[in-house]
């Protein structure tokens, strides 16, 4: 019996050339988002700052709801615990170090809690929509207990005075209070993750949870601990969304419980759709020009927002309901000829 | 013989009132090959779940490699040398061929080892086709040399032939007896050309109950299996 090749095989070599040029091209798009607002004024820095802290919020989500298939509204909880812990333990701490202990705070109560409820509900065989809505209940009770628990959050007003990301080791010290330090904390934070979670979901680790996605009986049934999986990217995609609240309050200077909210669970899980599910860098794009055209538009009108972003959504889930990202990589595809493509790349 | 790679000792399985499995007792040596048959409903693929750690057995023991394994989850059935083919083909469809291989390779990567099972499969070249793509019966094969490449000491096949023409059904006998110098290997057939073609002890469950064992000869003039088989019974 014989067995062909047959034209799969060619189309896969030409996906992985195709795949090379995306590389290059996104990573070039990246370098441009980032040094672009630099050269703006304090103020639009500031505002660029904050959606690539959103933007990181996203990239945490996608590495657990693209990667690992389970969509959480639970990120708004690890965001706010992040942001409460440099807020609360932060002006605690003497000389410049403040921040970051918080942080590390922040990051460890967001590793315990994403543990201990990722360990139960995920060993306990919840999976799919059952899991996302325990991660809604999550994103409930923290926005909770950042409003009704005033004597330590604040309340309804929040805290101010988190302070600046520093570091200080013996005589020597540095804070980041500008905006320019500010912004480049923030970038270099978020363009090291992206590229530590793209280098990772590239080899082995991809390879396991794509197959997981696919079918998790299978790979159960090939020696993986699948939930063991599932759980460690769960908790780290926590601790990632801990990073992201506690560089917002630390650059913000405070923290209000609408950083808890399931809006913002909502806004990522936006982002994330829009800038193409499980592709890591798309939903940081989007979310940089989803949060630049909302700025745009709301100095328009304030009230066109939320019915544009409404339409846009639903346009999208009948167009492109792969998100951005794939979309633009389709077209290029339909219109390069497959000859240059294969030339070039 | 050598000691048995897999044993089920008395092995019962109920669910609720159900008696899925009642007492069946099973070993295999490492190059043999057992066939197990049986009308729908019989506990065939029952007895491969508590094979495999899939089912936890109510009553008997499952040994590996002479340990006790009962109870043990199913991870700890792969890691110590169990692999499964389930009935419909389970191939990771958004991965191509060799991506599937290499996360069936689960430890280290051998990529010497995976051209190899790749030139058993009739597959060389094709590493990079997505799995997806694949016919049938290609799939099927895929996810034999998806056990395979782990180097597995038990085997276990359900239905690897489901679905496939006479031609692909050969090609199919003449894998699985070149996998049996390597591991124990058991299968569950549906299709008796290939129980006969494949020509060794056969298992016969009826209502989760041995009823037959033997050569294939034997099982099939033995008029007990027969009355099953053809509802005389």
């Amino acid at each position: 019996m014989t067995l062909q090749a047959s034209s799969s095989s060619v189309k896969a070599t030409t996906q992985n050339k195709g795949g090379l040029a995306s590389i290059s091209l996104s990573a070039g798009l990246m370098a441009a988002v980032l040094a672009y607002p630099l050269l703006l004024s304090s103020y639009q820095m500031d505002v660029a700052r904050d959606a690539l802290i959103f933007a990181l919020l996203a990239l945490s989500l996608d590495f657990l709801w693209g990667k690992a298939g389970v969509l959480s509204f639970g990120q708004a909880a690890f965001f706010g615990m992040g942001a409460y812990a440099v807020a609360i333990v932060g002006p605690m701490v003497p000389n410049d170090n403040g921040a970051l202990a918080g942080m590390v705070t922040g990051i460890g109560l967001a590793v315990l809690v994403s543990g201990i409820v990722g360990y139960f509900l995920i060993y306990g065989g919840v999976r799919g929509a059952y899991l996302t809505i325990v991660t809604l209940a999550l994103t409930l009770i923290a926005r909770n207990v950042a409003t009704s628990w005033a004597s330590v959050t604040g309340g309804e007003a929040g805290l101010i005075g988190a302070p600046p990301p520093g570091l200080s080791i013996g005589g020597w010290s540095v804070t980041a209070s500008d905006s320019v330090s500010l912004y480049l904390v923030v970038a270099i934070v978020l363009s090291v993750t992206l590229t530590a979670l793209w280098a990772a979901s590239r080899g082995r680790l991809g390879r396991v949870l794509t197959a997981i996605q696919d079918d998790e009986a299978k790979a159960r049934a090939l020696g993986y601990d699948t939930s063991g999986y599932l759980l460690a990217v769960f908790v780290l995609s926590s601790g990632l969304a801990a990073i992201a609240g506690g560089l917002y309050a630390s650059a913000a200077g405070y923290v209000a419980p609408d950083l808890v909210g399931l809006l913002l669970s909502t806004q990522a899980i936006v982002h994330v759709a829009f800038g193409g599910r499980g592709t890591l860098i798309g939903p940081v794009l989007a979310t940089v020009l989803v949060i630049h055209v909302q700025q745009e538009v709301s100095s328009f009108s304030y009230a066109l927002w939320p019915l544009l972003l409404g339409a846009f959504f639903i346009a999208m889930v009948f167009l492109f309901p792969k998100g951005l990202l794939p979309l633009i990589s389709d077209l290029v595809h339909r219109l390069v000829p497959r000859r240059d493509r294969g030339g070039t790349a | 013989m050598s000691t048995p790679l897999i044993e089920a000792d008395n092995v019962g399985v109920r669910f609720g009132g159900l008696v899925a499995v009642a007492g069946v007792s099973l070993s295999i040596a490492r190059g043999e090959i057992c066939c197990i048959v049986g009308p729908n409903g019989a506990g065939k693929s029952t007895l491969f779940n508590v094979l495999t750690g899939t089912v936890k057995p109510t009553t008997g023991r499952i040994l590996i490699d002479g340990k006790n394994f009962s109870g043990r989850p199913v991870h700890a059935f792969a890691r110590r040398g169990v692999a499964r083919k389930f009935q419909a083909p389970s191939i990771f469809s958004s991965l191509n061929v060799g991506d599937n291989l290499r996360v069936a390779q689960r430890q280290g990567s051998d990529e010497i080892h995976l051209g190899e099972i790749l030139g058993l499969l009739g597959f060389s070249g094709m590493a990079d086709a997505p799995a997806g793509t694949l016919s049938h019966g290609q799939k099927q094969w895929l996810e034999i040399g998806m056990a395979l490449v782990a180097r597995p000491k038990v085997l276990l096949l359900d239905e690897p032939t489901a679905g496939m023409g006479p031609e692909e059904t050969m090609h199919t006998v003449r894998l699985i007896q070149e996998i049996a110098s390597r591991a124990a290997v058991a299968v569950i057939e549906h299709d008796m050309e290939f129980v006969r073609e494949l020509g060794v002890r056969t298992l016969v469950l009826h209502q989760g109950r041995v009823i037959a064992e033997g050569g294939f000869q034997e099982v099939a003039d033995d008029d007990h299996v027969r009355d099953v088989y053809l509802g005389r019974g």
